[in-house]
């Protein structure tokens, strides 16, 4: 995993103001050079106060503006300028200031679900996707690294990427779970932080910082996270299959960026 | 011709119940007194002052230092951390309780003792405040301690550095007003954080449970 701090300062959250962390995960294979694109883009906005989450997932089709390249597909921003670049193509899109970028790779998520000695995952229909692996009941499924990377690449959907970045909002929910359900008190919480940073590289962060990060999530109740995917329609340009953001889009945004809480949708 | 006294021995009076204890309170004995020669043109009385034994030295120690770190701690980095931390809650222990038990005012200062957003919530009159600092109780005294323990867990990151360290605390207190017994019992955790120096505690999970004569009240404070 990578953690990048993209905005000046410390990490200090504060319970009148929103936090917006950008939660990423890219297609680049072991070998590959150079980033590859974001393959699964969602923010998390986080209300301390309230300690309330929404999971706003953004398709990674979506025609955005990419600064110093034009307009392209929003995960293009990773391609062009790492973390940093796709952070701040996000934010404009959204209208938030994202402060912190996590990204992993499909093998470090499968390896952070294994650390977790697996999770249990919500599955919303019957998936029978050969080509990813992803074969499971509807309901509760017990997943270890290899499956739950199975269920994040599955594409073979009613709604296609719509759905499956859906899904992936769904995966991180029942990683948040898993780890509430171990009786996160600030001590056990280092176990878990030590853990992570063994699998991690920070860029203008430190450990305690992140460490802030991750005590902030886990007094969240997962009762308490909406997880919402951003409407869109899909289309073509210059022979791309893109997606074209929903009318009703900006209030979703508008809703989103006031306090990381959704009143209105 | 005078005569010189050979002895005087001065009789002391005990003064019973010190209303302001303190390090420097002093008592006074009785003490069997033996005359021999007393001139009837000297007459002397005086009083001797013992000063009473100091107040119980109160100190939080550790009861368990674990650290999780992933990579190599330094054993020099490691043994400052501990004794930076302790060092931090024995100076709240001794700003935000013992001076207000000891004297029925006011807490010292705490503030360089905290992370800003954490001073912010401890330093205001909230319930936060009330979890800290025992400020409010009548004066005890005779306070001595059932537990003053703190565990320690680190963190290091892979550059060695310990940037976290949670303090599992039990505080329990034992005092006396006018001769009934107080209990201040404080249990909880706190966590530090490297700043400006010092370790500073910048969240907490803390609850007190405070016992005088018949009513106990019981005070948590979560960040």
């Amino acid at each position: 995993m990578h953690v990048v701090k993209v905005d000046e300062g410390r990490f200090l959250p504060t319970p009148d103001k929103p936090v917006f962390v950008l939660v990423m995960g890219h297609d680049a294979r072991p070998g590959q050079t150079g980033p590859g694109r974001g393959d699964a883009l969602h923010v998390v906005g986080i209300n301390p106060g309230a300690r309330a989450v929404t999971i706003l997932n953004i398709p990674r089709d979506t025609w955005a503006n990419i600064p110093g390249r034009g307009m392209d597909k929003i995960n293009a921003g990773h391609y062009y300028g790492g973390p940093a670049l796709q952070a701040r193509v996000v934010s404009a899109l959204v209208g938030v200031d994202i402060s912190i970028v996590l990204t992993t790779s499909f093998e470090g998520l499968a390896d952070m679900v294994d650390e977790l000695g697996g999770i249990n995952v919500d599955v919303p229909f019957p998936m029978n996707d050969r080509v990813s692996g992803a074969v499971f009941p509807a309901g509760t499924v017990r997943m270890d690294g290899g499956a739950a990377l199975a269920f994040a690449r599955n594409r073979n959907l009613a709604g296609g990427d719509f759905t499956r970045t859906h899904d992936h909002g769904i995966l991180m929910l029942a990683g948040l779970s898993k780890l509430r359900d171990s009786a996160p008190t600030a001590t056990n919480t280092l176990k878990w932080m030590s853990v992570l940073a063994r699998h991690t590289r920070f860029d203008g962060i430190g450990i305690g910082d992140l460490y802030r990060l991750g005590r902030l999530v886990l007094t969240i109740d997962p009762e308490e996270v909406r997880n919402v995917t951003m409407p869109g329609t899909t289309g073509s340009v210059g022979g791309q299959s893109v997606v074209f953001a929903g009318a009703s889009t900006p209030g979703l945004f508008a809703d989103f960026r006031d306090d990381a809480i959704l009143q209105r949708n | 011709m005078v005569r010189r006294p050979l002895l005087l021995v001065a009789g002391l009076v005990v003064v019973a119940g010190c209303t302001r204890p303190s390090a420097a309170a002093y008592t006074t004995q009785i003490i069997p007194t033996t005359q021999t020669t007393i001139p009837a043109t000297v007459t002397s009385t005086s009083v001797l002052k013992v000063p009473l034994p100091p107040p119980e030295q109160i100190v939080i120690t550790g009861a368990g230092f674990d650290l999780h770190a992933a990579g190599r701690v330094p054993s020099v980095a490691f043994d400052a951390a501990w004794a930076g931390v302790l060092a931090t809650l024995n100076r709240y222990l001794e700003a935000g309780v013992l001076t207000p038990l000891r004297s029925g005012g006011p807490a010292g200062d705490l503030t360089p003792l905290f992370t800003g957003p954490a001073a912010e919530r401890v330093m205001a009159a909230t319930p936060d405040r009330g979890a800290f600092i025992d400020e409010g109780l009548p004066q005890l005294s005779d306070i001595r301690k059932d537990s003053a323990v703190a565990a320690l867990t680190a963190l290091a990151g892979t550059d060695g550095v310990m940037s976290v360290v949670t303090a599992r605390l039990d505080l329990r207190l034992v005092g006396h007003v006018n001769g009934a017994p107080v209990t201040v019992a404080r249990t909880g955790e706190l966590v530090l954080m490297p700043e400006g120096g010092s370790w500073r505690i910048d969240a907490y999970d803390v609850k007190v449970v405070r016992s005088v004569a018949e009513e106990t009240t019981t005070t948590r404070a979560r960040s």
